[in-house]
């Protein structure tokens, strides 16, 4: 700005702005009191609401300790409070919750502005339902504190009660019962399959024609062995009878079939020719060889017969040891299912009661009291505020009309701004 | 009606403080008009007055009103059958033609008039009969203020604001000292810079400056900041 456009203006300091201060007086007051009915006006048409307000303590609950399904490693891990605390808040802000607890007050009841838009009501009820819904984390605390404003202060205090209650009953669901459904189902599944593949497994065997599979193939596999012997031995005994007969044949050769017969008294001797007769040595060899030939024979005819028997059950161990993988593999999963079935049921038991027992005690989720809007407290911070805003928009307006008058202010600032002294000051006053 | 309420010692202190001794001619002026500066005018002329060996002449350059010769008469001061205002036959007045050219202008028209039984005289012009084509004019002549200084100790000049008439400006030249009057009105500033750097163009002398309608509060504060910073 050159010298001579700077001396266009009053030079104005410190002192001046207090001087303009008092002489536009008048126009702070104006400022002042009119920003004030303003910020008053405002504060009155501002539509009152309620904020209805409780507390829920969080503890370490059960549902949060991990259980595995199968085995046991790692049970009994549990995160840590602040995930919990953060886990439940999320539940909480959950749309289904809120909807939950649109239904159970009533659309018409919470939103009567709303329940009249018609298709979108529903959603339009949730979004207003976010907005005058909190849950905050209280610092330090395991608490959640939740909020809820509405109009009606009953309303608002009903309201939270309702979204409590809805919770509990949707983290129930969401965190207890699945599990023990889970484990009678899984139960239910292995013992179904179980079912199955017994119902294999017999109809393998009945196609064998057998009940059991291991009886069957160890008496099989024993007979056959009992056989192989039996079968040897009447073949040793036949050959050895063969041996006797064939050595019996060669004596009964050399035997002549009659011989003299021998008188037992000289006076015998003397009578007549001598006597003819059969030769007995070699009847008694004769009879000895029959019955050896006979023996060989029965003992040849033992051995077709063991022979036969032998064939028949070689087949059938052949055909027992062509369904032996098989049957093995469908024991073996029928084993492991049936095993699974008997655990499963087992926990399934356990945690129906568990869960019937977390169904009565959310002992974890604690209400800390009822719900209830308090009697708005005369807090005095918007006042304050106001008051601060009204104070700055008086100083304002008064330095913007003082400034704006483009004077002096001050005897001094005309004395700078003129660059001559002050000679005197005159103090004029309306003349009665 | 106003009435001050103040002193303006500042003004006589800053014409003893002139360097060649004598009678002192001084005219208060303003930029624009409410400024109060024929009420200072007048109190100021009262008071020279006062200290006045000889007498003190108020000089009303604004002829067709009058308000000071006026003020004292409402105010219930007898003033006294005025005379011949010229002196020494000079007169700060003229009449001028339409063609530019100057016209008769008969003696009895400039008056004087004493103000009561003070060494104060207040000039007052008489309008009455003037011709329509004929212009009044202020004399930038000196002679008239040569004259009045030969007769009083103190010749007072109220000039009418520069927004209205540039009748001040021809005189300034001829004063000891012109104060300018200010105030805190809207517009004052420019105005007033306008006016000090115009009358310095001319060669006039700004003694300095009286803050009129000053507020009381405005004026302690100024006053306990002073004592402050002293």
């Amino acid at each position: 700005m050159s010298p001579k456009g700077s001396a266009r203006v009053a030079h104005v300091n410190a002192l001046d702005l207090l001087a303009m201060l008092w002489r536009e007086r008048r126009t702070a007051a104006l400022a002042g009191l009119v920003i004030l009915a303003l910020g008053a006006a405002l504060v009155v048409m501002t539509p009152r609401s309620f904020e209805a307000r409780t507390r829920l303590l969080v503890r370490m609950g059960q549902e949060y300790v991990f259980q595995p399904r199968v085995g046991a490693v790692g049970a009994g891990a549990m995160p840590r409070i602040e995930a919990i605390i953060n886990a439940e808040l999320r539940l909480l802000e959950s749309p289904e919750v809120a909807r939950r607890t649109i239904a159970r007050v009533g659309l018409k009841r919470l939103y009567p502005d709303i329940a009249g838009a018609g298709p979108i009501a529903q959603a339009a009820a949730e979004k207003a339902f976010a907005r005058d819904f909190t849950a905050a984390l209280t610092p330090d605390t395991p608490m959640i504190s939740l909020r809820f404003a509405h109009k009606n202060r009953a309303i608002a205090g009903h309201t939270l009660d309702a979204l409590v209650a809805e919770y509990l009953a949707y983290r129930r669901k969401i965190l207890i019962d699945p599990s023990s459904n889970g484990y009678a189902e899984q139960a239910r599944d292995f013992a179904r399959r179980a079912e199955v593949s017994a119902a294999e497994i017999r109809a393998l065997l009945a196609e064998s024609s057998v009940a059991d599979f291991d009886g069957a193939f160890r008496s099989a596999t024993d007979l056959l062995a009992r056989l192989d012997l039996d079968r040897a031995v009447a073949a040793a005994e036949r050959r050895g009878l063969e041996a006797r007969a064939s050595a019996l044949r060669k004596r009964v050769a050399a035997q002549s079939a009659e011989i003299e017969l021998y008188a037992d008294t000289d006076a015998e001797k003397s009578a007549g020719p001598s006597r003819r007769g059969p030769n007995p040595v070699r009847q008694a060899l004769e009879t000895e060889l029959y019955q050896s030939e006979a023996g060989a024979r029965a003992q040849a005819a033992r051995e077709t017969a063991l022979g036969a028997q032998q064939f028949e059950l070689a087949a059938r161990v052949r055909t027992l040891q062509q369904i032996e993988p098989r049957y093995r593999d469908l024991a073996r999963t029928h084993m492991i299912l049936e095993d699974n079935a008997r655990a499963f049921t087992a926990r399934a038991e356990e945690a129906s009661a568990f869960s019937a027992l977390q169904a009565v005690e959310t002992d974890n989720i604690r209400q800390l009291e009822p719900a209830q809007a308090p009697l708005p407290e005369r807090s005095l911070r918007l006042e304050i505020m106001l008051l601060a805003l009204a104070i700055f928009g008086a100083v304002a307006g008064a330095l913007i009309r003082g400034l704006g008058r483009k004077s002096f202010p001050t005897p001094s600032s005309a004395a700078r701004t003129l660059d001559a002294p002050v000679l005197g000051v005159a103090l004029f006053r309306r003349a009665a | 009606m106003t009435a001050p309420e103040s002193t303006l010692h500042g003004v006589f202190a800053a014409l003893d403080a002139l360097q060649a001794p004598g009678p002192r001619c001084v005219m208060f002026m303003a930029a624009s008009r409410g400024e109060g500066v024929s009420t200072l005018a007048r109190i100021f002329g009262e008071q020279c007055a006062w200290r006045a060996r000889r007498a003190a002449l108020l000089v009303d350059l604004d002829l067709l009103r009058n308000s000071q010769c006026q003020s004292f008469i409402d105010s219930g001061v007898a003033v006294a059958e005025s005379a011949d205002g010229r002196l020494a036959g000079a007169s700060f007045v003229k009449a001028v033609q339409a063609n530019g050219v100057d016209a008769p202008m008969e003696a009895r028209r400039l008056r004087i008039a004493r103000v009561g039984d003070q060494r104060l005289y207040v000039t007052h012009f008489d309008t009455q009969g003037l011709k329509v084509d004929v212009r009044l004019q202020i004399s930038n002549a000196a002679d008239y203020w040569r004259a009045a200084r030969a007769g009083a100790d103190y010749t007072v000049v109220d000039a009418p604001a520069l927004s209205r008439s540039r009748a001040g400006l021809g005189v300034a030249p001829h004063m000891d000292g012109v104060v300018l009057v200010v105030s805190g009105a809207a517009g004052s500033a420019a105005a007033t810079l306008g006016l000090k750097a115009e009358l310095e163009r001319r060669g006039a002398h700004v003694l300095g400056l009286v803050y009129a309608h000053a507020d009381r509060g405005v004026t302690l504060l100024e006053r306990f900041f002073q004592r402050r910073a002293a």
